[in-house]
């Protein structure tokens, strides 16, 4: 078993074998209710310099959905999420998970929360396997030996090791199982694919998406849209501490800029693609040969009107999240 | 015993309470071991200093070995051990925010007061294993030179060092949260306890500097005076509401403002708004 060979911090194989058997209870035992798994009212927390890190958000998330927290770095999410676990005190505001109020009752809390901080730092002195024994410890009953093992199996993360010998990803999957591994009701994780490769960020996708199907609710910041994309249900972007939107990820998706950059052979008129909805000429160059122009939704019709002309090349690229959030800024104020 | 995050707490101790145990049970063992042969050219030496000489060495029958430990050992046994007093005690709270992993911790089902309170304890149960260390190797030594009488006032007064560095290490706690850092709260205490010892040391010199032994830490520690058999209750009593008081207020304190994150302690000022 795998808490069998390390006695320092709980119970034995057989206590493991218990509480697997207590966990797929509690999976399906959990029962629906109406209240929502996340409300935030009016939060707001500023620091004494002055920084207002987070103003007034107010939106909820209901249970069993993944919701993606999106927003260039510095923007507010890591606050957003210490406030939901209770490391910070909102300077005004609150916020409700499964209707408890974070800052009165974040013990209850944080017993039915799986958390990954955003600069994850653990126990250089354990080894892996202490590490999840000393936390499988703290929420007894909780958590499952053969889910554990499945989560290192899947995320090829040695057990045996000492944590002062990972390198970043792998103290990355460190945090990863911790925070899933007890099939908490609720899964906050701050950036969980940092420091990941390609296909292990795509096995920690798939392991909230599992997540997600057996009732969890999975509520996670990232910087990354194309990451929010692939697993998101509704994504809420914010930036300098400001909820800008909450949308359904097709809506998202349906309304992303493309990039396009397109050499024509002679520079076509300079009101060749006025007028077209959704498109902003962003960068004409080599005197009017070269066109950047920005779409948001759909390209139909300005593949279209280019087409006219003589094409000699054509890029089709994303914006960067911070020319994501400009645009939607700009939609918002006008 | 059975909380896992005790476990943890006496784990990352261990390393501090067998060396400071048994290196100064060492000192102490090696101290006693020298009585027999040192004791009266050391009594006949200090009889020919005049008195105000003599109160900088200490006060003592050296004749016997427990004089001469309240000279030879526990004039600055409780100054050395403050080494690891204010040492550990300014990472008690704060140890983990700077390394990090507080977040991660207190993401589970604990309160702040399960830490704290585990982390405090844990901390007095390793200054007693380190007092009983200690207290081990005299007994080793002192049944080697066949000086069985001063046991009991010995560890009397080596469990007297027990109140007082916990003193200490609370007051280094409170220091390192209130100025958010574990070296300025650390060198602020040190200096203060150093100048007290000084001071203290020097004030059989002065009637002005023996008025001001209130002022002085080190007089809060009242094992040398134990083994002499004129302890003061007072400082003792003193002392014992002294680390209720700090322990208290850094337990209120840690439950009560925000966690530091990303190993950098900047804790706000007006932290104290609410919580549980």
């Amino acid at each position: 078993m795998f808490f069998e060979d390390d006695a320092q911090y709980g119970g034995t194989g057989h206590h493991a074998r218990e509480v697997a058997v207590t966990t797929e209870s509690f999976a399906k035992e959990r029962v629906p209710d109406n209240t929502m798994a996340i409300e935030f009212e009016n939060l707001t927390k500023s620091y004494e310099s002055g920084v207002l890190a987070l103003d007034s958000l107010t939106m909820s998330v209901p249970r069993g959905e993944i919701f993606g927290f999106l927003g260039p770095n510095g923007a507010g999410k890591s606050t957003t999420l210490r406030l939901m676990l209770d490391l910070l005190r909102p300077t005004s505001g609150s916020v409700r998970i499964f209707g408890i109020d974070c800052n009165g009752g974040a013990s209850a809390v944080r017993g039915r929360v799986g958390y990954l901080p955003g600069d994850l730092k653990v126990y250089p002195n354990m080894t892996v396997r202490s590490s999840i024994k000393l936390f499988s410890a703290l929420r007894p009953g909780r958590v499952s030996d053969a889910y554990v093992r499945d989560l290192c199996d899947r995320l090829s993360l040695d057990t045996n090791l000492r944590n002062r010998e990972l390198s970043q990803g792998n103290k990355q999957k460190v945090g990863l199982v911790l925070a899933v591994m007890a099939k908490a009701e609720l899964i906050i994780l701050d950036e969980p694919t940092n420091a990941l490769d390609p296909l292990v960020q795509r096995e920690v996708l798939h392991i909230l998406g599992e997540a997600r199907d057996q009732g969890s609710t999975v509520f996670f910041s990232s910087h990354n849209l194309a990451e929010v994309e692939r697993i998101c249900d509704r994504v809420g972007m914010i930036r300098n501490g400001k909820l800008i939107e909450v949308k359904r990820i097709e809506d998202v998706v349906s309304q992303r800029l493309t990039v396009l950059k397109i050499g024509f052979s002679q520079a076509p008129p300079s009101d060749s693609f006025f007028g077209l909805d959704g498109v902003k000429v962003t960068l004409t160059n080599d005197e009017g040969r070269e066109v950047h122009l920005s779409v948001s939704g759909q390209v139909d019709a300005v593949i279209k009107a280019v087409a006219q002309h003589h094409v000699l090349k054509i890029e089709i690229g994303q914006p960067s999240l911070e020319e994501e959030f400009l645009a939607l800024y700009e939609r918002n104020v006008s | 015993m059975g909380d896992p995050l005790f476990r943890k707490s006496m784990r990352d101790l261990r390393g501090q309470i067998f060396g400071w145990g048994l290196g100064m049970g060492a000192v102490l063992a090696l101290t006693v071991g020298l009585f027999p042969s040192i004791s009266d050219l050391y009594g006949d030496m200090l009889s020919d200093l005049p008195d105000t000489w003599a109160g900088l060495i200490g006060e003592g029958d050296l004749g016997t070995l427990a004089g001469y430990l309240s000279v030879e050992f526990f004039s600055y046994a409780p100054v050395a051990l403050a080494v690891f007093a204010i040492l550990a005690g300014g990472g008690l709270i704060v140890g983990e925010e700077v390394a990090g992993t507080m977040d991660l911790l207190l993401s589970q089902p604990v309160t702040r007061l399960r830490v704290a309170l585990v982390k405090l304890s844990a901390f007095t149960v390793s200054l007693v294993l380190i007092v009983g260390l200690i207290f081990l190797c005299f007994i080793i030594a002192a049944l080697l030179i066949s000086e069985t009488n001063s046991m009991r006032r010995v560890l009397n007064s080596l469990l007297l060092l027990v109140p007082f560095e916990l003193m200490l290490a609370l007051a280094a706690a409170m220091l390192a949260q209130l100025f958010a850092s574990r070296l300025v709260g650390g060198t602020m205490l040190a200096g203060f306890l150093v100048a007290s010892y000084m001071l203290d040391a020097l004030s059989g010199m002065s009637p002005v500097l023996v008025d001001m032994r209130p002022l002085y830490l080190i007089s809060y520690f009242q094992g040398a005076a134990a083994l002499n058999g004129d302890i003061s209750w007072v400082y003792l009593i003193v002392s014992l509401v002294a680390v209720a008081v700090l322990a208290i207020a850094n337990v209120m304190f840690f439950v009560r403002r925000d966690i530091a994150a990303g190993g950098v302690l900047r804790l706000p000022k007006r932290c104290w708004r609410r919580g549980k």
